[in-house]
């Protein structure tokens, strides 16, 4: 990374980070979930540094990888079956791409839940106690990886250029964010077509496997049986499992085996 | 009352930045539209380098790909070319060479292409 285009990721952190808190912190204030949580809550300082370090740090690896993924995909595809996809109506291309990505994200995200290697590297964004907008972004550069790489797989094979519905996927960003804040405003009916914070509070719930796996539309999980929405909050969010309290601890753990972690953990103990 | 004032103004403004930055990103004001998806668990909502330089996949295999001695396809080394450097229409003959034992190698239309051809090129360097 050259210093104009680490200073280029510094502004758009920056934007971002104002940008959310206008969105955010007004809805979290006046629609609040939890009632009695501050916007400084407790760990708001560890989501703070995954913020930062998704925007000055593993963004830029995240999409190198894309960017290998889909030049690998590009010379494994045929071409007749990509000019098959193009000569379709373009609705029906969007309506394809969308559905098969929520498709591949749910049982993706199900398999993180219920793969013990997955659950290594997902555990860290679901370890956050306290869900705001901030805490969304607590996630394991290796996870995300993985989740963008399934959500973009769809578009990457028909060769369909994701820039053409570029507000759908603007929406489909901000929208998760959105759904881990601290807001509860029930939206009746329509939370089965486009999702609401009360449903995914509801995945962070202290269960593993509490459901509600699907993205932006829980219709997955309508289907797949594991939509979930109980009329109230859930007492108390996180993990069962110990994690660790810091920033360099929740990026290395995953990656070492369990044995080794101990001893390290030990050992920061003694001293 | 007062608090319906703050709930709907909440609202308003919440909707407003939304639709905003959905607008921003799709490319009006300025915005530069991205071609990734992020992350459903929420990440970076603006990134410099959320567009991935995809090369074109039919363009690429078209101009690059080479087919096996099995598959029977001969590539044209024209075909490829843009219009700019082709060769002037006149002036253009078949690349193929044909085998010895097919028949038609050169017709009488382009033998006489190629003799004013040559002419016109050793006079021009006559001179």
């Amino acid at each position: 990374m050259t210093l104009a285009e680490f200073y280029s990721a510094l502004e758009a952190m920056g934007i971002s980070l104002v940008f959310l808190m206008l969105v955010f912190v007004p809805m979290e204030k006046v629609f609040p979930a939890k009632k009695h949580q501050k916007i400084l809550r407790p760990k708001w300082l560890l989501d703070f540094c995954f913020f930062l370090g998704q925007y000055l740090l593993w963004s830029g690896l995240v999409l190198w990888t894309l960017n290998y993924f889909a030049d690998y995909l590009t010379s494994i595809i045929p071409n007749s079956f990509q000019q098959k996809i193009a000569s379709q109506p373009f609705l029906l291309q969007v309506f394809e791409v969308l559905v098969l990505s929520d498709f591949l994200i749910y049982w993706g995200h199900r398999l993180q839940h219920n793969v013990d290697f997955l659950w290594r590297f997902h555990k860290v964004h679901h370890s956050a106690e306290h869900l705001d907008w901030l805490a969304a972004h607590r996630e394991h550069p290796l996870d995300s990886i993985y989740t963008i790489g399934l959500i973009n797989l769809p578009a990457f094979i028909m060769g369909f250029p994701l820039e053409s519905i570029a507000g759908v996927i603007a929406f489909r960003g901000i929208w998760a964010i959105y759904i881990h804040s601290n807001v509860r405003l029930p939206i009746g009916k329509l939370r089965i077509l486009i999702g609401a914070p009360e449903l995914h509070h509801w995945h962070h719930d202290l269960d593993r496997r509490a459901g509600n796996y699907a993205n932006i539309s829980p219709i997955m999980d309508v289907i797949f049986g594991t939509y979930k929405c109980p009329d109230k909050e859930p007492e108390k969010f996180g993990i069962q499992e110990e994690t660790p309290n810091s920033y360099l601890g929740q990026l290395i753990e995953p990656l070492l085996p369990k044995r080794v972690w101990d001893r390290i953990k030990q050992g920061s103990e003694k001293l | 009352m007062k608090n319906k004032i703050i709930k709907v103004a909440t609202l308003t403004l919440f909707s407003s930045l939304i639709i905003g930055f959905v607008a921003f990103q799709s490319g009006y004001f300025g915005g530069k539209k991205s071609s990734v998806s992020g992350s459903p668990n929420g990440s970076t909502l603006i990134n410099q380098a959320d567009t991935i330089q995809k090369v074109d996949s039919i363009k690429w295999k078209k101009s690059f790909l080479i087919s096996s001695s099995k598959s029977f396809v001969i590539h044209d080394p024209l075909k490829g070319l843009e219009d700019s450097t082709k060769l002037d229409s006149s002036l253009q003959i078949d690349p193929l060479i044909y085998s010895s034992k097919s028949g038609i190698i050169v017709t009488p239309e382009d033998l006489k292409k190629m003799v004013k051809d040559s002419l016109e090129q050793d006079s021009i360097k006559r001179k």
